[in-house]
């Protein structure tokens, strides 16, 4: 390990997309000596996931959806009272319940510590997994990585996508791909277009959060305007192709939510874009100790906290899609949040200002969650549809090459199996490079289903230290 | 086509990276990704079965995109290279055929 800092730093945060920047501007300005860290090489998270500081884009995020982010990532990024970390992985959190806490990070240069009395976790989350035949067809990318392509990298990343899910973003996607000069065969929906409209009819979430829509309705014009199908209740069957994607075959979904193969049509594209929801990115804040519930609908393992925000450890504080996906806007209230929540614990900023503050945000809380809700409800997919999508020789596992045929013959002879980790030691799911973000959704819900036992008895896989892989060369010293 | 967007967009430097020997132009702030993906070449790695990986989230999660990249003292590192930057002359490598255990 190497630089280690000897300071003790007032307070870590993990992340600098929404919920990071929120928290940042809340607590800059207050002599606190903080440190940010990011993977990426810019602050914005995901999504104002910036072009590189060498690029000049003109157009970057235009629209009204975008600015109020754009301007809090301008103000937060030119502090220069924050030490910021870029290009740099946490790797675990040591020492979570001492008051001062160990975290380890690998950076540019290698592996090194900083310690911190306090840490905010506001990870975000990525794209939900989904197997099917062909998956693993270079080509096939999630919609989020896409869209990250074309927005930061200034790059459409194929010729032809076809898009498939179940999340309206896939509509925003297709709609930059083809701004930006790339051909969409068709955004496939999974839900029925009645069931869109049944969801619709909260009014008044509707009304409140008008633009959004209005936002959506025009992208839905303009693909139409450009001959797009947007097609509804059809599902993904699979990815063709020798060496990468060469076409996609669609199916109608029955009104028992039976997928039709005979029915199935071709699509020719050179990329597959997947599209089903999000899962929040829980590994670390689940090392540290901390308290995890499942809850599906709001992308798996998410993290109870208190009305600070802060978790089940003392001083570790969470916010944004951890706390239950839903949204840049919730994830910026949430680190506002997370960051009063801790000054008033700090005896800093306690007078009235503050809970007025704080009561504001919490109201503005509700209105974006019932927005929130919405849209996982929009959104929804039924298990029994993803586990239609799956043959034999579907790789669940991707990293080591586990099928959904070992998945039942792992599971088989040993119907005791109940945990996660249990079944992990078996099976080798989950053991690869990933360390189980791509397979344990799904293995989890499994070994439920199979043993009858709730999602939250048997587990995710455990997150250990690294909480993501990290070469023996940048722990020695250079 | 796979292309860069010009209209509104300005670039960094432009470089050059070798793959195994072969030259791929490209410019300062991309990652190792993106020069690739713009070179029309989508496997970055091949799974112990020998079968074709790319990039599949683009933003450090799925480690589909792990190539190999030349360090100072001549060794390679795998590096995830939807996160990687280019340098300029970094010579990176795909065909790593994974060894079985
Ligand atoms: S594309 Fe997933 S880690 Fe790089």
């Amino acid at each position: 390990m190497i630089a280690d800092h000897d300071t003790v730093a007032d307070m870590v945060i993990v992340g600098a997309g929404p919920a990071g920047l929120a928290a940042i501007d809340t607590l800059g300005g207050q002599g606190l000596n903080i440190h940010v860290i990011d993977e990426q090489h810019r602050a914005g998270g995901q999504i104002y996931r910036q072009p590189p500081a060498t690029f000049r884009v003109s157009n970057w995020m235009d629209g009204p959806l975008y600015d109020e982010g754009k301007a809090l990532l301008r103000d937060v990024e030119s502090r220069t009272d924050i030490n910021w970390h870029f290009g740099t992985t946490v790797l675990g959190l040591f020492d979570a319940d001492d008051p001062v806490k160990q975290v380890w990070l690998n950076g540019p240069d290698g592996a090194y510590t900083l310690k911190t009395r306090a840490v905010l976790i506001a990870p975000g989350c990525y794209d939900l997994p989904v197997a099917f035949p062909g998956w693993t067809l270079p080509g096939v990318m999630s919609a989020g990585g896409v869209q990250a392509f074309v927005k930061s990298q200034q790059i459409v990343p194929g010729n032809r996508f076809l898009f498939a899910g179940a999340h309206p973003l896939q509509l925003i996607v297709a709609d930059q791909v083809l701004a930006a000069g790339g051909d969409v065969a068709a955004v496939v929906f999974s839900q029925s277009f009645r069931e869109v409209f049944k969801a619709l009819k909260h009014m008044s979430v509707l009304w409140r959060h008008q633009l959004k829509f209005r936002e959506t309705a025009k992208v839905l014009g303009r693909l139409r305007k450009a001959g797009i199908p947007v097609i509804f209740n059809h599902s993904i069957l699979n990815a063709e192709g020798q060496d990468a994607v060469t076409g996609a075959r669609v199916v109608p979904i029955g009104e028992d939510g039976v997928i039709d193969s005979a029915r199935a049509r071709t699509f020719d594209c050179d990329r597959v874009a997947i599209c089903y929801g999000f899962l929040p990115n829980s590994e670390l804040v689940r090392q540290a100790g901390a308290h995890a519930e499942w809850d599906r609908q709001a992308g798996g393992w998410i993290i109870p906290h208190d009305r600070d925000m802060c978790s089940s450890v003392p001083d570790i504080y969470v916010a944004g899609e951890i706390t239950g996906v839903a949204g840049a806007e919730v994830a910026a209230e949430e680190g506002r949040l997370a960051a009063l929540g801790y000054l008033s614990r700090m005896g800093k900023n306690t007078g009235d200002s503050s809970i007025i503050q704080r009561r504001d945000i919490e109201s503005r809380l509700k209105s974006l969650r019932g927005f929130a809700d919405l849209l996982r409800q929009l959104s929804h997919v039924p298990q029994s549809l993803l586990d239609q999508l799956l043959s034999a020789d579907t790789l669940i596992c991707r990293c080591e090459g586990r099928t959904a045929a070992d998945l039942e013959t792992d599971l088989a002879p040993s119907p005791h199996f109940n945990t996660a980790d249990g079944f992990k030691l078996a099976s080798r799911f989950g053991m690869g490079l990933c360390q189980g973000r791509f397979c344990s959704h799904r293995v989890t819900q499994k070994l439920a289903q199979q043993s009858g036992l709730d999602e939250n008895k048997v587990g995710g896989f455990s997150t250990r230290v690294p909480v993501k892989p990290v070469l023996i060369g940048d722990l020695l010293p250079k | 086509m796979t292309h860069r967007m010009n209209n509104h967009t300005s670039r960094g430097r432009a470089i050059s990276i070798e793959l195994e020997g072969r030259p791929l132009s490209c410019f300062e702030g991309e990652t190792i990704a993106t020069v690739l993906i713009s070179h029309n070449i989508l496997t970055f790695r091949h799974d112990k079965s020998g079968k074709p990986r790319g990039p599949v989230c683009n933003m450090g999660v799925c480690y589909e995109c792990m190539v190999d990249v030349k360090q100072p003292n001549g060794d390679f590192a795998r590096r995830r290279a939807c996160m990687t930057l280019v340098a300029d002359a970094m010579s990176i490598r795909i065909n790593n055929v994974e060894k079985t255990r």
